[in-house]
């Protein structure tokens, strides 16, 4: 129940912001399938190199640097918003 | 100013590691090249206390993928189920003939009534764990888990799945086991799931299974006399044939359907009877409710790959216990802390929702494609070989010559210190992956 309450709010505060954010794409369909062709031929040399283990290294940093990123950027918002801070670019 | 002394030194260095590096490589290649050339698969794998074995991976059934396994070489049609129709080609088995004519049941091995079957629902690549097998009544646990998955290891003219096992629990003789992990493959692309069965033994009720890297725990009960597919599976139409007069006939709303061994399959749709016009609402559901009444694996792997995609169901269950302070207790975590499917789909849906609006998107599609790739083409049998001429009965003849294969590196250093080397080559992966990452939190 407690696991369900929490799942079930999390869920309706996702699809809501979700409903809420604009449907817009910044990659085109032709480079996300370049993009996956790519890494399918890649990965055809697993079999000599752990292709497998740099994909999940460059899934591990793309969602760091996004965390990161993402924090950085909100602190900053914060920081200028009560005045203590400067937003540099 | 630059120092010409140390440049002439490096570049010396540097020359000398380039030279050395191409030695020992081309050594490397030229042994590898001689023994891919010498060995056979049965000596490849006897070199690792190993018997060959070959499984069919292509339409036309010839035999192309050779593999190594701790079996029984021996293995004959009839006492492995699995073997007889993994290894469709008549050169890899003794004993075992087909026939596609109608109701010629070859090779088929049917399961008794009451044998219970799971299921779950693997992503592509990923470890199957049974996590445990729980005894009832001081019974042994006793199941088979391999080659007898009907979904898996069934011939199908279009989808060829191999279902790897890391342990080497081979098919056919029920096995007692208290934790095992398998691997999941498949060879159809685009296909990002794998359905993986086990067959359990009268007198198990409780036991658990995970495919590691699921959403959540992923199995169900499937008891072979009451068998539902969900609206929303896929369903294989292709392989079912109705012969009323078969003594292995399921029952669907009082007409019997039968399955035959091999490559005959017929077209269920053919008696009327059309599977994926059914709603949401009319699942099919078979009852065998005669004793004596038994159904084929081929039956259950027609029935039973319908539940590819169906939806999670929830294992928590408390009642098999018979103490009962702990069935309390568990009953109490279940209904506090053990998320309903409501809720696991809810919270699914909208993250899948969330991951598909801007901004996410620009994030998650760049990671998802990846993650697509990595999980369609994660096998390491591939071959590198180089272009090469020889003379054919008076002409010359074009061909690839293999070079390396995954064999090659095993065959060089051992199998153990092949392994060795890719976990130190992912291990010094991750290494640099961190200190990428700790860079990243130090400059910035």
């Amino acid at each position: 129940m407690i696991t369900n309450a929490i799942l079930i709010m999390l869920g309706y505060f996702m699809g809501l912001i979700a409903t809420l954010a604009p449907i817009w794409t910044v990659w085109p369909s032709g480079f996300i399938d370049g993009i996956t062709y790519f890494f399918t031929g890649l990965m055809k040399f697993n079999f000599i190199f752990p292709i497998d283990t740099v994909m999940h290294g460059l899934n591990f940093l793309a969602g760091f640097a996004a965390l990161f990123f993402s924090a950085k950027l909100l602190i900053m918002l914060i920081n200028w918003l009560r005045g203590a801070g400067e937003i540099k670019i | 100013m630059l120092n010409y002394a140390n440049y002439n030194r490096s570049f010396f260095i540097i020359i000398f590691c380039v030279c050395g590096l191409c030695y020992f490589q081309s050594s490397a290649l030229a042994d590898n090249f001689v023994s891919e050339l010498e060995k056979t698969c049965a000596q490849t794998c006897a070199d690792n206390n190993q018997v060959c074995k070959s499984i069919s991976t292509a339409d036309d059934n010839t035999v192309n993928n050779n593999y190594c396994t701790l079996g029984d070489s021996s293995d004959t049609c009839g006492e492995a189920q699995g073997d007889c129709n993994t290894m469709i080609n008549d050169e890899g088995f003794n004993g075992c003939t087909y026939s596609a004519a109608p109701g010629a049941e070859r090779c088929s091995k049917y399961p008794e009534r009451q044998a219970k079957w799971t299921y779950c629902n693997c992503e592509k690549n990923s470890d199957f764990s049974i996590l445990e097998v729980q005894p009832i009544d001081g019974q042994v646990d006793y199941m088979t888990a391999t080659d007898s998955a009907p979904y898996i290891n069934s011939y199908q003219p279009f989808e060829n799945y191999i279902f790897h096992d890391d342990n080497n629990h081979l098919a056919g003789s029920w096995t007692k086991i208290d934790a095992v992990l398998f691997k999941a493959m498949t060879a159809l692309a685009g296909d990002t799931h794998v359905g993986v069965f086990l067959k359990m033994a009268l007198g198990n009720d409780n036991y658990s299974a995970n495919c590691d890297g699921n959403f959540g725990t992923d199995w169900a009960w499937l008891p072979v006399n009451e068998v539902t597919v969900p609206a929303d599976g896929v369903y294989h139409d292709e392989a079912a044939f109705i012969d009323p007069n078969a003594d292995q006939c399921a029952y669907y709303n009082e007409t019997y359907f039968c399955t035959i061994c091999g490559i005959g399959f017929y077209t269920y749709p053919a008696e009327g009877v059309t599977w994926v016009s059914l709603g949401a609402a009319d699942y099919p559901k078979f009852q065998l409710d005669t004793a004596g009444e038994r159904v084929s694996d081929y039956s259950l792997w027609f029935l039973l790959a319908g539940t590819k995609n169906a939806a999670p169901v929830s294992a928590c269950n408390c009642a098999s216990s018979s103490n009962i302070v702990f069935q309390g207790i568990c009953e109490g975590f279940c209904y506090l802390f053990y998320p309903t499917d409501y809720g696991l789909t809810t919270f699914q849906t909208n993250y899948t929702n969330l991951k598909a609006a801007f901004p996410f998107n620009t994030y998650y599609q760049l990671t998802d494609a990846i993650s697509a790739a990595s999980t369609i083409t994660d096998d390491t049998s591939n071959t590198i070989g180089i272009p090469m001429v020889r003379k054919v009965a008076g002409h010359a003849q074009y061909f690839m010559q293999p070079v390396i294969s995954s064999s090659s590196l095993p065959n060089a250093i051992g199998g153990s210190a092949a392994n060795i080397v890719r976990n130190s080559l992912s291990t010094l992966i991750w290494l640099l992956t961190g200190g990428i990452a700790i860079l990243l939190f130090i400059k910035f």
